[in-house]
């Protein structure tokens, strides 16, 4: 089936009045089937309006060319209405005079009393027959766009454009138009483009959903595809298990859309001083109590007193915006999964493998199961009565929460649910969420629980939301929680500032440590620019009131073979990540790994801060369900293990390590 | 809040203004506290405007006038018109007048009138051409800006239905300034009115300015305190007649 419209390569280069051009819009490609809803979303200025007005013929692309049925489009005609966000109603015209217009104008052919019936008919279908005889001025701005869409629907135009048609209308009125327009929709097969900018009503309204870059020189970033069935209802479709993925998905896009552009704005010259290459760098993290580290090295300055005069912490709110911070060296270094690197140099983020390096393990701990309240309600306090709950109830879906399937939170929360006869793939279903959004997602009901880094399960306990199932020391006790990551390519262009960061944050990590400084770190933690919530929620003893010295620590941070990097452990990793099918397990696994474990950083760094006493000894691995982890043999312990997805094994293709290209 | 009511009628306070004034006025001219040849009692004026207009002085008068408004400012708003379209829709023309436009508003119409009496004489032509001059380029631009300011999304509307260059123009653009044009128009007729004594005084054998000029010159502060009323009240209802055109024609802009 061909397109109904096809923009093909599209390019709008607008003339700018000091001279010059401004490039709006370049290789923009888009094939519009017949009766597809489409809704074009960006940030402002981002062209997007543009788009739709050279579909609609009103502007001509500078290249490239706009197809409708075939034919080129050169003007704008009936066959393409648009209808604008101010309604564009002639206001000497009462409402029945305006769409009567409309009609004569485009449907000569038809009798005087066809016409009159199409106009009546439209006028029915948005509910205004009571005010035919009004002025626009004497209508509402709602009233007044569904005169706009009752008369651009009675020309029956081969494409309905709109330009953000609910932006001026209030909340209440935007939400009934939209159902009215969904309604419609489906009734007669419309074809239609919406510009919004808001997320909700695109994925509302939306069959797909094109997301543009910012300016200059705007691209479609992404595409999404709606799979939420038609005919939609507003509140039945906020509890489909797309909305909330779709939604952060959106969310994410112009998120991060927005801080490229921040990005770009400043200039970012790579600065060497104090015999570093590089001593200006930008380190993401997501808030998490894991975060200490890094918070403490800003606040007590060890990144300055390693020569690191200018770091900056960014806060993301996702994974995810650590991944492409680093993919697109936005990014110098971030708190990462202890999954991630072995991920990405697998090429688990879908991209070409991106050869991550990690040279310190900044915590281990500090993860937990919850189930909600509502869960513990019905009689579940053990995971076997989790079993037996989601039996019962086996035609509900069930969501458990994890924040990216390279965390430990994924690889534990899958281990113990399929050690446990839960199949995480088939009995639950997982779902990636922001750690900030879990609790809310527990809070309404559309997860089952989660697993996650402190503070989200002890807040959730205080805030009596949730309970604790298992915690992760119940799982295995001291695993590998966030890492230090960087790209291979940095670590090799800039070796004396990776040594100085690591430095800085290995002895940050001696500070977290010591449960002397754990109250001055749930004050600091607590501060807007890195969790920004009450200090009593961020703890980081295990019993009492958490922070009392007495208390066993949860989350380590420091100690012998706490911090170094594991080759064995991402080698368990990579048999995790294989085994749900997140990558293939790699047959140079050997290769990956000498690649990733950054064990020279971390000896330097930790000789030259004087730790050279710290044993690197590390007991063998094994969870609590007993079963050894051979290292010499990891397809053998993937074969052994109960549940799991069909892996298999390939060669990852890794290029040659070098420098980065400036 | 009730006793007060009777404030809110729109012409009450106005009308106390004006009674004010004329009080005072009467009271001043009454107690003979100035010569009556500095100012003329209100009986005074009465009285002058009775035998005017027993002479038939003061319709000739206003007809004259009258006419010489209508004529001047008639052809300049014909003119102003397509003239103010045109440029407020075509870019090439807007910015090849637009210029020339801003330099000639800039030169005041009075000071056109040796000139015109070095060309055309003392006849009528000068005096319609004077008022031509001093209104046509204001006219001009508020058409021009009237027309800029329609709405995009209404002449893209239209340009979707389909809709050509002429249809645009009747159909859009045309319903759509004429308010504003109709609003151009009352204010711009107010610089004609002042013109046209300007004129007379100069140069005429009749109306309101030229009486008021020939008062002077045998002392009537009577028939001048008359004809300044006359050509006040001529004014304002001239004003209240457009503002009544408008309310007939374009009820949708208010």
């Amino acid at each position: 089936m061909t397109s109904l419209v096809q923009v093909q390569e599209i390019e709008k280069n607008f003339p700018l009045s000091g001279g010059g051009n401004y490039l709006a819009l370049q290789g923009i490609d888009l094939q519009i089937q017949k009766g597809e809803f489409i809704s074009l979303i960006g940030h402002s200025g981002c062209g997007k309006s543009t788009l739709l007005n050279m579909i609609a013929g009103l502007d001509l692309p500078t290249a490239g060319t706009v197809l409708l049925d075939g034919e080129t489009v050169k003007r704008p005609g009936p066959d393409k209405m648009v209808v604008f966000q101010n309604y564009s109603l002639l206001p000497w015209l009462t409402v029945r005079q305006n769409i009567s217009l409309a009609v004569d104008e485009v449907m000569p052919a038809m009798s005087r009393q066809e016409r009159e019936a199409v106009i009546d008919e439209h006028i029915a279908m948005v509910g205004l027959s009571h005010a035919v005889d009004k002025l626009p001025l004497q209508l509402s701005g709602g009233m007044r766009q569904r005169v706009a869409i009752a008369r651009a629907l009675a020309i029956k135009p081969k494409l309905l454009l709109l330009d953000e048609p609910f932006g001026a209308l209030d909340a209440l009125t935007r939400g009934n138009l939209q159902e009215k327009l969904m309604q419609i929709c489906n009734e007669h097969q419309l074809t239609a483009v919406m510009v919004t900018h808001d997320v909700d009503e695109a994925v509302l309204l939306s069959d797909r959903i094109v997301m543009l870059t910012n300016g200059p020189g705007s691209k479609i970033g992404d595409i999404l595809t709606v799979d939420i069935p038609r005919p939609r209802k507003r509140l039945e479709v906020v509890h489909h298990p797309s909305y909330y993925s779709l939604r952060s998905e959106i969310i994410y896009f112009l998120n991060r859309q927005k801080r490229v552009k921040q990005w770009q704005a400043k200039p970012h010259k790579t600065l060497a001083r104090h015999g570093l290459e590089k001593v200006n760098l930008d380190l993401g993290f997501i808030p998490l109590a894991a975060c200490a580290p890094l918070a403490v090295a800003e606040a007590k300055g060890f990144f300055s007193k390693h020569g690191l005069d200018e770091v900056q912490l960014v806060r993301e709110t996702s994974w995810r915006g650590v991944t492409d911070g680093l993919v697109d060296t936005t990014l110098d270094a971030a708190l990462m999964p202890s999954g991630m690197p072995t991920w990405m140099t697998a090429g688990g983020h879908g991209g070409p493998p991106l050869p991550i390096v990690t040279a310190l393990t900044l915590s281990r701990n500090g993860n937990g199961i919850t189930l909600a309240t509502r869960i513990g309600q019905q009689g579940v306090s053990t995971v076997a009565e989790y079993r037996d709950y989601l039996l019962k109830t086996n035609r509900e879906s069930h969501q458990l929460g994890i924040v990216h399937p390279a965390s430990m939170h994924n690889l534990l929360l899958r281990y113990w649910l399929a050690s446990n006869g839960i199949d995480p793939d088939h009995d639950v279903h997982l779902q990636t969420l922001p750690p900030a959004q879990m609790l809310a997602d527990l809070k309404d009901g559309s997860i089952d629980g989660y697993c996650v880094g402190e503070p989200w399960n002890w807040r959730a306990e205080q805030e009596g939301h949730g309970f604790p199932i298992v915690g992760d020391l119940d799982i295995w006790s001291g695993h590998p929680g966030k890492v230090l990551g960087v790209r291979e390519d940095w670590a090799l262009s800039y070796p004396n500032t990776h040594i100085a960061l690591t430095k800085a944050l290995l002895e940050a990590c001696r500070y977290c440590a010591d449960p002397a400084h754990w109250s001055e770190l749930s004050e600091l933690l607590s501060d807007r620019r890195y969790l920004g919530m009450k200090q009593e929620l961020i703890r980081f003893g295990n019993a009492g009131d958490g922070n009392s010295q007495e208390s066993s620590p949860h989350s380590l941070f420091f100690g012998p073979a706490v911090n170094r990097p594991s080759r064995s452990e991402h080698l368990w990793i990579l048999t995790q990540l294989a085994r749900w099918s997140e990558i293939p397990f790699p047959r140079n696994y050997v290769e990956i790994l000498e690649r990733i474990c950054a064990v020279s950083v971390y000896s330097t760094a930790a000789r030259e801060l004087g730790l050279d006493d710290v044993s690197y000894q590390r007991g063998g691995i094994e969870l609590f369900d007993g079963v050894a982890f051979n290292a010499d043999d990891p397809i053998s312990y993937l074969n052994q293990l109960s549940i799991h997805k069909d892996f298999c094994v390939a060669e990852i293709p890794l290029k040659p390590a070098r420098v980065m290209m400036t | 809040m009730n006793d007060r009511a009777w404030l809110c009628h729109p012409w009450l306070l106005g009308l106390v203004g004006l009674l004010l004034v004329l009080a005072s006025w009467s009271g001043l001219t009454a107690i003979g506290l100035v010569d009556p040849l500095f100012l003329p009692s209100p009986a005074a004026v009465v009285a002058a405007g009775q035998s005017q207009i027993e002479q038939g002085l003061l319709w000739r008068d206003l007809a004259a006038s009258g006419g010489r408004v209508l004529a001047g400012f008639g052809l300049s708003a014909l003119v102003a018109l397509p003239l103010g379209i045109a440029m407020g829709s075509n870019l090439v023309i807007c910015r090849l007048l637009e210029p020339l436009i801003g330099l000639i508003r800039y030169m005041p119409a009075p000071a056109f009138i040796p000139l015109l009496i070095i060309y055309f004489g003392l006849g009528e032509l000068p005096k319609i051409l004077l008022i031509f001059i001093g209104t046509l380029f204001f006219n001009t631009l508020m058409v021009m800006d009237s027309v800029k300011f329609v709405p995009s999304e209404l002449i893209e509307t239209a340009l979707t239905l389909g809709g050509r260059r002429s249809q645009l123009l009747v159909r859009v653009i045309a319903p759509c300034i004429a308010p504003q044009v109709i609003d151009a128009f009352r204010i711009n007729m107010a610089a004609a009115w002042n013109l046209v004594i300007v004129a007379e005084l100069v140069a005429a054998t009749e109306g309101l300015g030229k009486r008021i000029s020939l008062a002077q010159r045998f002392l009537r502060t009577d028939e001048i305190f008359l004809g300044l009323l006359v050509i006040g009240c001529v004014g304002l209802l001239i004003d209240l007649s457009f503002r009544q055109v408008m309310r007939r024609t374009c009820s949708w802009a208010n």
